[in-house]
């Protein structure tokens, strides 16, 4: 079983278990759901600038595996205190690593949201791994400075 | 000529022997292949007409007049005559070839829709339809101003029939003018009662259409016995090919309706202002059709038969009741659908406490054992049960006892895993 834990590694089922930044997001409508079709999984997700102009907090909420929940905590812990437009650039890298676009070690900084990058190798959980990044794109595409 | 190995009235029990008519199965005797309600495995026999249709028969079918294309036309034909055989359809022009059960549905839903739908009207469908037969009938419903209606879903993922009893007091039966519904389940592998089903369509007089791509590869059906005016399957899940299905309907619908897609040979006179229909069934065949498909398809009809249809029956009843008792007895496994074995048919949904559907999915992979996870293209259904996914597993006459093991073994395993 030594190619699967190359994708379940210990930071992924540990942030699966204990996803860091979980919370209920009920109070936002189910239209604003992001949703992957392909599996049925689905994530709310929000993001709030500070005063600062910087990212304060980052929350979320939804039904995933493990490899979509760790992404989502993982990702959460490193958007916060960034400005948007940091963000934005973060999440664009992160994207064309799963891709295929960009080599995994664009990741190799990143610390433990570099084990994320193993999932290049199972393609069909691409989708998965993506789904929050995805969701925070979009969150920050309708937050204006 | 059908390689059968074994001849139709053979008594002889079915052993694992099968798995060897089945050369990826054959060259993979490490792979559990448990995703059968997804697509089944192609036995040699279907492969190899397919083949010969491609090596010796190709010509385009039903437009030239020279001896190639009239042994094209031919296999064709033939193929409509075995399917119309099987499934003891009154006429060959009932036999309508698709690519699939969702084209079939498609072409119901919008010719049948032109036909019988006006504003106000109600179309009947399940909360735990295939998406292919559900988006179709609400699509056609908002073109003619009409309701879409479900017929919610029970816990054990069984039809809700006493909802029927309601449509009629509250006086929404007299306004339905189409009943869809799958034979069975491909989420759950609920068998619905779909004699029942049709006796109240006669007398409400709706039209049913039924949706068989789950029940054609367990078990022959007798369509004028089903009471349902439409029926489609597909050829991929029934050992068949990609690229072919089946939609049959009764004639006296099928000369009424509209085509639904036009163009080359459904045609009988064109003119600049206006055209005329070909005679059935190439008014609903437009284009040229898939027929090395179609000629697997029917391959694939004819392996069943020569394999004996009570003998591929048997098996897979036998594998299900095996499979059925291995899961209910793991801890921490929830397994959906029917308690009573009679109501369900080759399809084990489930999930395991606290992990998600996709995770167990990749630990059986490892394992070489091949299961879907998600949500089965049954999205109202999942929603109705309260459930985001299941694991599914899913099987055919190939699969095995220890097979089936395996299987379980292994989700135990990934309980301890994860
Ligand atoms: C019950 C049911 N209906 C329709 C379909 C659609 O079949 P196809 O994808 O072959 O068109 C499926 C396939 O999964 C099914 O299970």
């Amino acid at each position: 079983m030594n190619e699967l834990d190359n994708l379940y590694m210990e930071i992924i089922l540990d942030h699966y278990k204990f996803p860091r930044n979980k919370a209920d997001l009920s109070h936002i409508a189910d239209e604003y759901l992001h949703e992957n079709p392909s599996c049925g999984d689905s994530l709310k997700l929000e993001l709030v600038v500070g005063g600062d102009g910087k990212i304060g907090s980052v929350c979320f909420d939804g039904h995933g595996c493990a490899i979509s929940t760790a992404s989502a905590s993982l990702m959460s812990e490193r958007l916060i205190g960034k400005t948007p437009e940091e963000a934005r650039r973060l999440i664009d890298v992160f994207l064309k690593v799963l891709r295929g676009e960009e080599n995994s070690d664009s990741l190799e900084e990143w610390g433990d949201l570099m084990v994320l990058g193993g999932v290049t190798q199972f393609p069909l959980r691409v989708k998965c791994a993506t789904l929050a990044w995805h969701a925070a794109r979009k969150s920050l595409a309708s937050c204006t400075e | 000529m059908i390689s059968g190995v074994f001849s139709v009235d053979s008594k002889a029990e079915l052993g694992e022997e099968i798995r060897e008519e089945f050369p990826l199965l054959a060259n993979n005797s490490e792979l559990a292949y448990l995703d059968n309600a997804a697509t089944s495995q192609k036995p040699e026999s279907v492969l190899s007409a397919m083949n010969r249709y491609y090596r010796e028969e190709n010509a385009n079918v039903h437009r030239s007049l020279y001896k190639l294309a009239e042994i094209s036309t031919l296999a064709l034909e033939n193929s409509r005559a075995v399917v119309r055989q099987y499934l003891n359809a009154a006429s060959s022009q009932e036999i309508i070839f698709t690519k699939s059960s969702t084209e079939g549905l498609n072409l119901c839903a919008w010719s049948l829709g032109e036909l019988l739908l006006s504003p106000g009207d109600i179309v009947l469908v399940s909360a735990l339809e295939h998406h292919s037969n559900f988006v179709p009938w609400q699509q056609a419903a908002n073109r003619a101003d009409a309701k879409l209606v479900a017929i919610p879903v029970n816990e054990d993922a069984t039809l809700n029939i006493d909802f029927l009893e309601t449509l009629e007091k509250d006086g929404r039966a007299e306004k339905i003018r189409i009943l869809a519904v799958a034979h069975i389940s491909n989420a759950f592998g609920t068998i619905h009662p779909i004699r029942a089903i049709s006796a109240w369509c006669r007398k409400h007089d709706i039209t049913m259409v039924l949706d068989a791509a789950q029940s054609l590869p367990h078990f022959p059906i007798d369509v004028q016995a089903t009471g349902a005016d439409f029926l489609v399957f597909s050829g991929h899940k029934t050992y068949g090919p990609m690229g072919a299905g089946v939609l049959w309907g009764h004639e006296k619908w099928l000369e009424k309706m509209p085509p639904w897609q036009t163009g080359g040979e459904m045609i009988s006179t064109v003119r600049l202002e206006k055209s005329t229909w070909n005679e059935l069934p190439y008014k609903f065949e437009a284009g040229t059709p898939n027929v090395a498909a179609v000629v697997g398809l029917a391959a694939a009809l004819n392996w069943m038969i020569a394999t004996g249809l009570s003998r591929l029956e048997t098996r897979e009843l036998k594998l299900g009741e095996h499979a059925y008792e291995k899961l209910v007895s793991v801890k921490g496994l929830k397994l959906y659908g029917p308690v009573d074995l009679n109501q369900r048919r080759g399809v084990f949904s489930f999930n395991l406490e606290g992990i998600h559907s996709h995770d167990v999915a990749q630990y059986l992979d490892k394992a070489q054992i091949a299961i879907r996870s998600g949500h089965h293209c049954a999205q109202p259904a999942m929603r109705h049960l309260g459930i985001q996914s299941t694991a599914r597993a899913s099987l055919a006459v190939y699969n095995t006892i220890h097979e089936v093991d395996r299987l379980v073994d292994a989700i135990v395993g990934a309980r301890e895993y994860f």
